[in-house]
């Protein structure tokens, strides 16, 4: 293809009405005169086509084109010509002009406004999912049209609430009432229930929220907060709302309708298909997880919103009035004395001698620690506490009697506590706060919790299970390191005089403090890890069990001493996930 | 269930199978997303109203595909040109391509799509910058050019270069592939 006709079709494709007459009739012929071309013409536009497809697939996905990524392979620069791009970035400035037809101002900017019309982006996905959406879209409209609106039929169960409390003129609700379709309205006035549907599509509904039944995979929400979680075998499930239906494509997703008829749609697992617009101009547009669109009754394009995935009630307990949004646990919050949602105080912490959540920290001296595993009494959800290595042979590091043979000896030498919070102070050191990859860790957006060398500390999963019932615990994340705060203290110290500590050379030497990080699931090491002053901090990301019982996290002296041993780790979380997505093989 | 019902659900599972060709059809002859989708959605939406219409012994895909230019003509001709900006004889041009060989042209779409997610990621922060004004949020040269204190000329030149270059390195990606 000549330089020409490829310039043709750029036009054709970026401003198909900005051509001029005799750059239309120039292309048709020669997209005509031969079928090679009619290919080469089509494979443009579809190329066009798929451009516009990768750049809106999932948000994450398009931050990593866009915005890079570090663990993207790299290219081979033999497999991609960098300098064309040098060129093409020099040669735009001074680059010949294409022909392109000088239209008048007004009339570009009258089809701008049209073109503006972004919140159309998470429309077109795979052709996949696009086939699957459509088939989903019409399969709602088959069923709307056949079912007859009249029949009563029991469809869903009422499987629990919260502070439920129904408006009078509804039936009296309790949990096992079974719902049938075409119901009068149900007010929920206040508190939270959780609908489970036949075919297993579950609903948690927040009050003040009216709906019904409609279907078997069908409920209209006409005002009101809800939150589906649909199983594969229930795709297909519809949430209707006076300006949308949401057609679920395997996902979860919440729901939010005003009085007005506004609603906003935000996609936290999986696809959905969203139907809006009036009815003379239906559309449709697929949703990715961490996507969110807002409609406005009669308006005809939803708008783009922030995906706010803790803003829906996912999962309600009545025994315990739990009401989870999708936050995981803090285990800084823990150590503190709280329950892993913020009922902790920052800067409190565990005494490792006694085991007790102290109100204060007001320790800053180095000591010996105990010798045995210390239980803790004040919070269900630690085990207990101990200092690895501080007695030859394993260490025991659970309350049943759980030893590991992985830690190694060290000084037993430790620091203040084990509290929730990001600082030092020795003294010689002022209290300042630590700093991972060269960021000061603040309380409020870094909560972490602060574990000198040395120490240990054992979580109870089976006591927050208890706690929570319907959750699981996925996964323990946290980034993990020796402050940087390290390398100024340590830069000019002189450390005659102190000679005879086993490994001081070593840190004189390196002028960097080491430290390993232990992680255990039932005293079954998952992670070791030697960290810096000097080094990127660590991250972990450790799958749980679900009948893993003892969660240990534990820091040692490298071999440099347990001096300037600043360990922290930073953001600790179980991240939890509903019991309905446990794995069925292990 | 009823004849009727039976026929719509026929028309769902035929147009489940054709979509994906329809879908690239469409893409083919108009360029403006937005418009190509909705296009598609109307297609989608006659094709099982008039599926009675539809004759069993034709091509279900072959049928749709003649609805689909239909609408694409009267897509152009509601744009208000005077002058079709394509002819019938290039809507029918393609539609004969795509009849002659209806895999073919779209069947490679999903491994050029992976391909693209390397090769925009190479892209300079500018170029990237006018290339998501473009394909994602679907602006004008015209518009990007004022938006970033270009010329129009600028703009279009750079979309014209970052295609081919684009294309280019796709094609080294695929035959690294294959081989």
């Amino acid at each position: 293809m000549t330089e020409r006709y490829e310039q043709l079709i750029s036009m054709f494709l970026q401003n198909t009405f900005a051509m001029t007459e005799q750059q239309r009739h120039e292309l048709s012929v020669w997209i005509t005169q031969d079928t090679k071309n009619t290919r080469e013409f089509i494979e443009a536009s579809l190329f066009h086509r798929c451009i516009h497809n990768v750049l809106l697939g999932s948000d994450i996905e398009r931050k990593r084109i866009l915005h890079g990524d570090a663990n993207f392979p790299e290219m081979s620069d033999k497999l991609f010509d960098q300098r064309l791009w040098e060129m093409l970035s020099k040669e735009e400035e001074t680059a010949p002009e294409i022909e392109i037809q000088r239209v008048a101002a007004e009339q570009e900017l009258i089809r701008n406004v049209k073109h503006e019309k972004i919140e159309y982006k998470s429309k077109k996905a795979a052709l996949l999912t696009i086939i699957t959406a459509v088939a989903a879209v019409f399969l709602f409209f088959l069923f709307v049209k056949y079912i007859p609106s009249t029949v009563k039929v029991e469809v869903a169960t009422l499987t629990c609430t919260v502070n439920a409390q129904w408006a009078e003129s509804a039936a009296p609700m309790g949990a096992a009432l079974r719902l049938v379709t075409n119901h009068e309205p149900l007010m929920l006035r206040k508190g939270y229930a959780e609908l489970v549907f036949d075919n297993h599509a579950k609903v948690v509904l927040e009050a003040p929220v009216e709906f019904q039944v409609l279907s078997q995979d069908q409920i209209k929400l006409t005002y009101g907060r809800l939150y589906a979680t649909v199983p594969a075998g229930a795709m297909g499930f519809i949430v209707s709302t006076p300006s949308s239906k949401i057609i679920d494509l395997g996902t979860e997703f919440g729901v939010q309708t005003d009085f007005n008829g506004t609603t906003e749609l935000h996609v936290v697992k999986g696809k959905t298909s969203l139907v809006s617009g009036p009815n003379d101009h239906k559309i449709n547009i697929l949703l990715n997880a961490g996507s969110a669109r807002k409609i406005v009754e009669n308006a005809s394009a939803p708008i783009d919103i922030p995906c706010n995935a803790y803003m829906f009630a996912r999962q309600i307990e009545p025994k315990n009035h739990f009401v989870w949004r999708g936050q995981n646990i803090n285990l800084a919050d823990i150590v503190s004395g709280g329950n892993g949602f913020g009922t902790g105080q920052f800067d409190k912490g565990i005494d490792p001698v006694t085991g007790n959540i102290t109100q204060s920290l007001p320790r800053n001296d180095v000591y010996e620690g105990p010798k045995g595993y210390i239980t803790v009494a004040s919070n269900p959800y630690i085990d207990g506490v101990f200092v690895p290595g501080i007695n030859p042979g394993p260490v025991q590091i659970a309350s049943s009697g759980v030893k590991t043979e992985a830690l190694p000896g060290t000084t037993g030498l430790i620091w203040g506590y084990i509290f929730n919070g990001a600082w030092h102070e020795g003294v010689d050191v002022p209290r300042h706060r630590l700093q991972l990859n060269g960021a000061s860790l603040e309380v409020a957006q870094s909560p972490a919790i602060t574990m000198h060398s040395n120490l240990g500390i054992t979580f109870d999963l089976s006591a927050i299970r208890r706690a929570l019932p319907g959750m699981r615990v996925k996964s323990l994340t946290s980034t993990f390191g020796v402050s940087n705060t390290v390398e100024k203290r340590i830069e000019s110290r002189d450390f005659s005089g102190l000679e005879s500590l086993p490994g001081l050379e070593k840190l004189a030497a390196r002028r960097h403090a080491s430290v390993e990080f232990w992680v255990f699931l039932d005293g079954k090491k998952v992670l070791q890890q030697t960290q810096t002053s000097a080094s990127q901090a660590g991250i972990m990301d450790i799958p749980i069990d679900d009948n893993v019982r003892f969660l240990t996290l534990a820091v040692t002296e490298a071999d440099d001493t347990f001096m300037y041993d600043w360990a922290v780790f930073a953001h600790p979380q179980l991240v939890l996930d509903s019991a309905d997505n446990a794995p069925i093989i292990h | 269930m009823n004849e009727e019902q039976n026929n719509k659900e026929l028309a769902v599972f035929f147009w489940v199978q054709s979509q994906p060709t329809i879908a690239a059809f469409i893409h083919s002859l108009v360029p403006n997303f937005q418009d190509a989708d909705d296009i598609l959605q109307n297609v989608a939406i006659i094709t099982v109203e008039k599926f009675n219409e539809f004759d069993r012994n034709r091509s279900f895909s072959a049928w749709s595909t003649g609805i689909a230019k239909n609408l694409i003509l009267k897509y152009y001709a509601n744009k208000g040109s005077k002058k079709p900006i394509l002819g019938i004889e290039v809507i029918e041009k393609v539609a004969q391509v795509y009849d002659q060989d209806p895999q073919s042209i779209h069947d490679r779409i999903d491994s050029i799509e992976k391909a693209l997610k390397k090769c925009i990621q190479r892209l300079k922060d500018k170029i990237k910058k006018i290339v998501q004004m473009h394909y994602m949020d679907e602006l004008s040269p015209a518009r990007i050019a004022q938006l970033l204190s270009l010329t129009t000329n600028n703009v279009s030149v750079t979309l014209h270069r970052v295609r081919l270059s684009l294309k280019s390195c796709v094609n080294q990606e695929l035959s690294k592939v294959d081989s």
